[in-house]
């Protein structure tokens, strides 16, 4: 039996002063107290329902008036209509006629103002719910998911990004959170790398030199018990699993009406393999749609791009609903910002993130509703202004996370989220 | 005249930097440590001193061998060069080694690994090639730059190109952002995370103030990065503005506005020279940016040169023990604070002093750290069963443990006490300057003022002499037309006059004349508007002159202001170091407690053990007691069972005899009684017959029969009472006999009883020694720790990235064939001539040269282990991680599988031609993991060696695989 010394592993990363003040292990709960903690508190989550966000990141600037704040008849609405949903009252375009039909599950934030025209540093403020400052880098939802939401022993990578292509390694996303909390890509949706056994290893090979790795590893253990020598055994347990689970990643295991559901496209595709992580409980799946980026004829480009995301991302709403897991799944539609009132001299719309939209559906946040207005023209918020570091606040909250407590990292404490912000309450239910 | 005002405000310059050296040097460092002294036993002293009685236990030979590898070279041994070393059998090897892996290439290689990842912290390469920047830190390693010069370098380089241009890779891969550059130069070059101060004072570590972070940004406030050309390409470099101090507000306290001038940590204010506007730079030099004539950055860069800045040289000391030993004297490396001790703060003056008294030279401090005991010490076993000998010294330790606590605990709370008196009073002083602040922020403001306003005349005084230039140049060129108009006019009258009278002569001579005196009518008004222009000029001249006296004079009311400001926090200063040493004192009392109470656990729960031993023991005993009085209790038993038919049979043969005697006294008394009624009608008769004498004698006759009959009877029912009694008396027994056995049951009821009880306390007691012999194994664990955290045992610690992938490519000796291969080709191109071949310099350069090349080739290699195994770019890059990529990579990347193939005479090769499988172990084991095989490990490698002898190749490189995937190769005990 492997003794516990889970103490001793929290005082190596814990910095001195803390525990020092009291906080964690000392004198008398040295023992019991934080084997209770490492252990008891995992099999807690465990047994709680696993709570997930799904991020749909409309890559180069999804326009606020062809989706979500159309207005019509107006001279920066475009040509399009706007139409009835299933809420009565709320309309959007009509380039979204199924996520219309869905509109019940939905919640549309349509006073985002977040005063950053670049795409860079919009993608960063949006991921990771602060400005960039050349001075600090932090962690992105995904990463900050995965550690708030993971089981402590869960094997599965706990954030998880679909892209269109490449993919495959880690991600640089964690920041001081660590590499553990690093995004895997899924490029355009294979499953991660080294899943498989290398050519000239079968099955008999692997089973003699991984017993006879283990039976090392176990010695070394018992001999160097720390939470270093854990953590490493842990691992390769973990990559047994993953391969053993490598079905989890397949999409083409799904049936052929599904994927006929989801459309024979790579984005129905990814949608399709996002629903399936999310039942197989990974806590942050981020799929991208490209490239919204419309400086050039606007109304043409998301004629073709909005109808692509509107079909699948309507079928995974349905779905999620329908298999109970949107009680439990934050789904957030952003972008890096919106696109112009002003339509252009080459009819495009170009960088805007005075006043456009973010969507946000399931877990806590109220169903079927509009927070914020812009005004007739969309060119302002007159209501319900809210930024990025809100926002971060409020997807967190969705999903149980208290977004205004600290990390503790190595004895440092780091806010979750940017401390002078405050989650949008009235969107949660 | 401009060179003697330069020269001398140089001098004032650098006496002002004499002066500023000075200040930071408050607690200068005694240059003369005892040079007597063998400083790696002196290291030992002061480990052992700062955690007195643990046994000294040491490393077994090769894994020591592994370790040094490591720590010098960044690789194991090979197989060769650790049974060599197992086979030398001189006292002194061990150093020898020391010096030979000192003087290997791979020396430099690592060491400048180490250092690009200390400061770079793996940044991405945006500016400065990853091979200019590592071919330079090599470079200054191989010259023996002393460290402080290094890193001071970093912070004054410009990025001009040249050879140093890759000195400025700190800077320029920082975007020469001076916060990012503040932050990381409070963490790298002073070990303090002050990023947080940057906006308010830290939240929870006292001494982290926002002032003390503003006054380090001083330093780099002025940097920035910016393109210049050179020649057809534009590069990136480095400049700095002159003098750039701005206010600062907390965000938790808006409003209240700070000034402050560069400083370190709670040290005074170094003394900024005032810069006059259009006096404050060096003449610009092509190709480079703008130097000022004050550069602050130099200014930190010298004090750092100058090795009197104790919170720099300790933290060097500190980060350099922590790459030897894994971990620092202060952990972490960059949280240095009052309330963070050193493990011991003699160790780390001890080394601090020693770095400095070395001139800051990386290789005599390493080499001195890896010849210490310390660093040789091995894992501390605590546990029990183990080794009993092995903690007797805990016992020891923890004698009156829980007085000592009690002792200890009092005194915290009367330093807490203190300290927070201390900070009070503390805060009190600060508070107290609040006017003075005020006032010079006031002042400072006002030299701001003066400087723009002058800044302005400078420029309007630029403008005016520019027009007035322009002026004047028009009326030079109005004067030197009108002269030249002059000169025909004179030029053509002598020609007139020579040739005489000529109509067309005479008309252009009137026409030169007139057009001349145009041209002076026309220079009239230029020659106003050059005098109006000159006036101007006059004018800003003396509004500059007026408004640079307003500016010399707002310098020297503020730096009256200044001075009074320096006096007043001097006492605030003295009070926050005084709050500091309370603070550590109260740390210091804290940090015994703990350790204290660590060691009263183990004791309480080792007693506690013994305890329940003993406890067990008694009931074990008890119930051999209790199964010996069953035993006799139950024999008892049986004999009184045996012997109670016999008391049966005897009470009912009385039953049957008392019957017959019963039945005997019935029928005489019937007799009797018939006898008695026939006597009464005999005597009635006499009545009735009368006939007394007859009837008399039939009477007596009668009464002779009745008395001897009665006499019967009086027998009979004597004997039928001793019937009786006896009777009773054997049912009595019986009885008896029935109760002794029923007592009996009841004894061996009751031991019974007292067995079942005494075994469920024995397996109760069984439980606790379980679960108190887990406690026992954490409290091992912990206390094994915590001597590892003292250094006087050593703590298992994570290969970096680096030393993961150059291991892998080294056990089996794929680094080697590289290393040989560019040897050879080296020997091909250019064959060593004989006195070349003796030459040990020409072959160290010969070496470093192919080890050179063979990394190059290899590095692709290593890169993909540092994404893997690495932390984040700008994230601290010691913080231990395992994640499933990388057990996927070792499983099935197939990289460390393919290195685990037998070539030349490598470990797996060697394990092949060995027949004998317990040999083939040792091989295996010495070769991946320099140690030998214990018993068990022989005959798993034995075991694997029979599953399919006809494919032992694949066998072994399997095996090879498994020891170089395993944890033993991922860390260092």
């Amino acid at each position: 039996m492997r003794p516990s010394y889970a103490c001793g592993s929290a005082e190596h990363t814990m910095a001195r002063r803390r525990f020092l003040a009291g906080a964690a292990c000392g004198g008398a709960a040295l023992f019991g107290g934080l084997n209770l903690l490492t252990h008891g508190a995992a099999a807690a989550t465990m047994a709680k329902k696993q709570k997930k966000i799904l991020l749909f990141n409309m890559h180069g600037g999804l326009s606020q008036l062809e989706t979500w704040d159309p207005k019509p008849g107006t001279e920066t609405g475009g040509p399009f209509r706007a139409i009835p949903t299933s809420v009565p009252g709320i309309h959007i375009s009509e380039l979204l006629p199924k996520t219309a039909q869905q509109m019940h599950h939905l919640c549309l934030l349509r006073g985002v103002n977040t005063s950053e025209d670049d795409h860079g540093k919009g993608a960063y403020m949006m991921l990771t719910g602060r400005r960039q400052n050349p001075a600090a880098n932090f962690p992105e939802l995904g990463a900050v998911a995965a550690k708030t939401l993971s089981p402590e022993s869960s094997p599965m990578p706990g954030h998880i990004r679909i892209v269109p292509s490449g993919g495959g390694g880690r991600g640089n996303d964690a920041a001081y959170l660590g590499p553990k909390f690093s995004s895997v890509a899924l490029g355009n949706g294979k499953p991660p790398q080294h899943t498989l056994l290398p050519d000239g290893i079968d099955e008999k090979s692997e089973s003699r030199r991984q017993s006879f790795r283990k039976s090392a590893d176990q010695s070394f253990a018992a001999r160097h018990p720390s939470a270093m020598t854990d953590a490493f055994l842990n691992s390769y347990d973990s990559a047994e699993q993953l391969m053993q689970k490598r079905d989890v990643f397949d999409v083409e295991k799904e049936s052929d009406s599904d994927k006929d559901r989801y459309g024979r496209t790579d984005f129905g595709r990814h949608c399709l393999l996002a629903r399936r992580l999310l039942q197989n409980d990974v806590p942050f799946v981020q799929v991208m749609h490209s490239n919204y980026d419309t400086h050039n004829e606007n109304f043409d480009f998301h004629q073709e791009l909005v109808p692509q995301f509107d079909a699948p991302f309507a079928t995974l709403i349905s779905d999620l609903a329908t298999l109970g897991l949107l009680d439990d799944t934050l789904v957030v539609v952003m972008s890096e910002f919106g696109r112009t009132p002003n339509i252009n001299l080459y009819m495009g719309r170009d960088h805007w993130s005075k006043a456009w939209s973010v969507v946000m559906a399931g877990s806590k946040v109220a169903r079927g509703a509009v927070y914020g207005a812009t005004n007739d023209k969309g060119t302002e918020v007159v209501d319900g202004k809210v930024d990025h570091g809100q926002l971060f606040h409020t997807y967190l909250q969705a999903v149980g996370v208290e977004s205004t407590d600290n990390f503790v990292l190595d004895g440092r404490e780091v806010p979750i989220a940017d401390p002078s912000c405050e989650p949008i309450w009235k969107v949660l239910a | 005249m401009m060179e003697l005002a330069r020269a001398t405000r140089w001098t004032v310059l650098g006496l002002l930097l004499a002066i500023c050296a000075q200040a930071i040097s408050i607690q200068a460092i005694a240059q003369t440590p005892d040079a007597s002294a063998d400083f790696p036993a002196r290291i030992d002293a002061l480990v052992t001193a700062a955690t007195p009685g643990v046994p000294e236990f040491y490393e077994q030979e090769s894994v020591l061998l592994r370790k040094l590898y490591l720590c010098l070279i960044g690789q194991p041994p090979i197989i060769g060069e650790v049974d060599a070393y197992l086979a030398d059998s001189t006292t002194d090897k061990y150093v020898k080694k020391v010096d030979e892996l000192m003087a290997r290439p791979e020396f430099i290689e690592h060491w400048a690994e180490k250092l690009d990842v200390m400061l770079m912290e793996r940044r991405a390469n945006t500016h400065i090639p990853q091979d200019q920047w590592a071919a330079w830190l090599r470079a200054q390693l191989a010259s023996k730059r002393p460290v402080n010069q290094l890193m001071a370098d970093l912070l004054v380089a410009d990025g001009a190109p040249g050879d140093n241009r890759p000195s400025s890779r700190f800077l320029l891969d920082r975007t020469g952002d001076p916060h990012l550059i503040t932050k990381d130069v409070a963490r790298i070059y002073f070990g303090r995370d002050i990023q947080c101060s940057q906006c308010h004072n830290h939240p929870t570590i006292d001494s982290y103030l926002q002032t003390d972070y503003h006054g380090l940004f001083g330093f780099v406030a002025g940097v920035f990065m910016t393109e210049v050309a050179d020649g057809d390409k534009k590069v990136q470099m480095i400049g700095e503005k002159s003098a750039s101090d701005s206010p600062f507000e907390s965000v938790f306290r808006k409003g209240t506005m700070h000034r402050v001038l560069p400083h370190l940590f709670g040290g005074e204010e170094l003394a900024q020279p005032w810069m006059i506007p259009g006096e404050d730079y060096h003449p610009a030099e092509a190709g480079k940016p703008a130097k000022p004539l004050h550069s602050r950055r130099e200014q930190l860069a010298s004090a750092i040169r100058s090795g009197t800045v104790d919170s720099f040289n300790r933290n060097i000391a500190n980060r350099l023990w922590a790459q030897v030993f894994g971990r620092g004297v202060v952990e972490p490396v960059d949280l240095f604070h009052a309330d963070n001790p050193p493990l011991s703060e003699e160790l780390l003056t001890g080394l601090t002093q020693q770095l400095v008294a070395s001139q800051f030279d990386l290789r005599t401090f390493v080499r001195d750290l890896v010849r210490s005991k310390s660093f040789q010490r091995g894992q501390i076993s605590v546990e029990a069963d183990a080794n009993p000998a092995s903690i007797a010294w805990i016992n020891t330790a923890a004698e009156k443990v829980a007085e000592r606590i009690a002792q200890t605990e009092q005194a915290s709370a009367q330093l807490r006490d203190k300290k927070n008196a201390s900070y009070e009073a503390f805060q009190k002083g600060l508070s107290d300057n609040a006017a003075l602040q005020a006032e010079r922020l006031t002042a400072f403001a006002n030299v701001d003022t003066c400087r723009a306003a002058y800044s302005q005349t400078l420029e309007a005084l630029k403008k005016a002499n520019a027009e007035k230039a322009a002026a004047e140049q028009a009326v030079n060129a109005a004067n030197d037309k009108v002269a030249k108009l002059q000169a025909a006019t004179d030029a053509s009258a002598s020609a007139l006059a020579a040739v005489g009278q000529d109509a067309e002569l005479t008309a252009a001579v009137e026409l030169l004349k007139t057009r001349t005196a145009a041209a002076k009518t026309a220079t009239e008004p230029l020659q106003k508007a050059f005098t109006d222009k000159s006036a101007v000029a006059t004018t800003a001249q003396e509004a500059s002159a007026k408004s640079k006296e307003a500016l010399l004079a707002a310098q020297n009311s503020a730096t009256q202001v200044n001075q009074r400001y320096q006096d007043a926090s001097r006492i605030a200063q003295q009070l926050r170091s005084q709050a500091d040493a309370d603070v550590m004192a109260s740390a210091n009392t804290e940090l015994t407690l703990h350790q204290l109470k660590k060691y009263a656990t183990w004791n309480e729960v080792d007693s506690r053990l013994t305890q329940l031993a003993q406890q067990v023991q008694q009931a074990n005993n008890e119930v051999t007691v209790q199964k010996t009085n069953l035993a006799a209790v139950m024999a008892s038993k049986q004999t009184a069972d045996q012997k109670l038919p016999e008391f049966i049979v005897a009470a009912e043969t009385m039953v049957g005899q008392l019957s017959v005697n019963k039945k005997a006294v019935e029928e005489l008394s019937t007799k009797v009684s018939r006898l008695v009624t026939a006597k009464d009608a005999l005597t009635a008769s006499v009545e009735l017959v009368g006939e007394p004498q007859k009837i008399g004698v039939a009477i007596e006759q009668l009464d002779v029969s009745l008395v001897a009959l009665q006499q019967q009877l009086a027998g009979s029912t004597q004997e039928l009472a001793k019937v009786e009694a006896s009777t009773t008396q054997r049912q009595n027994e019986l009885n008896q006999h029935k109760q002794v056995i029923a007592k009996l049951q009841e004894q061996a009821t009751s031991i019974e009883k007292l067995i079942a009880d005494s075994a469920q306390l024995q397996s109760k007691c069984e439980m606790d020694i379980a679960s108190a012999r887990q406690d026992r194994a954490a409290a091992a664990t912990s206390i094994a720790q915590l001597l590892g955290n003292r250094f006087v045992a050593s703590q298992l610690r994570a290969l970096t990235p680096e030393q993961i992938g150059w291991s892998f490519l080294t056990v089996n000796q794929v680094y080697k064939n590289y290393v040989d291969k560019h040897l050879a080709e080296l020997e091909k191109a250019a064959p060593a001539t004989a006195e070349q071949q003796a030459d040990a310099q020409f072959q160290l350069a010969r070496r470093t040269e192919a080890v050179r090349k063979a990394r190059a080739e290899l590095q692709g290699n290593i890169n993909h282990f540092v994404t893997l195994y690495g932390a984040g770019p700008g994230q601290p890059q010691s913080d231990f991680f395992a994640t499933p990529d990388q057990a996927l990579y070792a499983n099935n990347g197939g990289a460390i599988f393919a290195w685990a193939s037998p070539s030349n005479d490598n470990t797996s090769a060697r394990v092949i031609a060995t027949a004998n499988a317990a040999d083939a172990a040792k091989i295996l084991y010495r070769g991946i993991l320099c140690r030998e095989p214990i018993g068990s490990e022989i005959e798993a490698v034995t075991k694997y060696l029979e599953q399919q002898p006809d494919q032992r190749a694949r066998l072994v490189q399997e095996m090879s695989w498994s020891l170089m995937a395993s944890a033993e190769f991922r860390f260092l005990p």
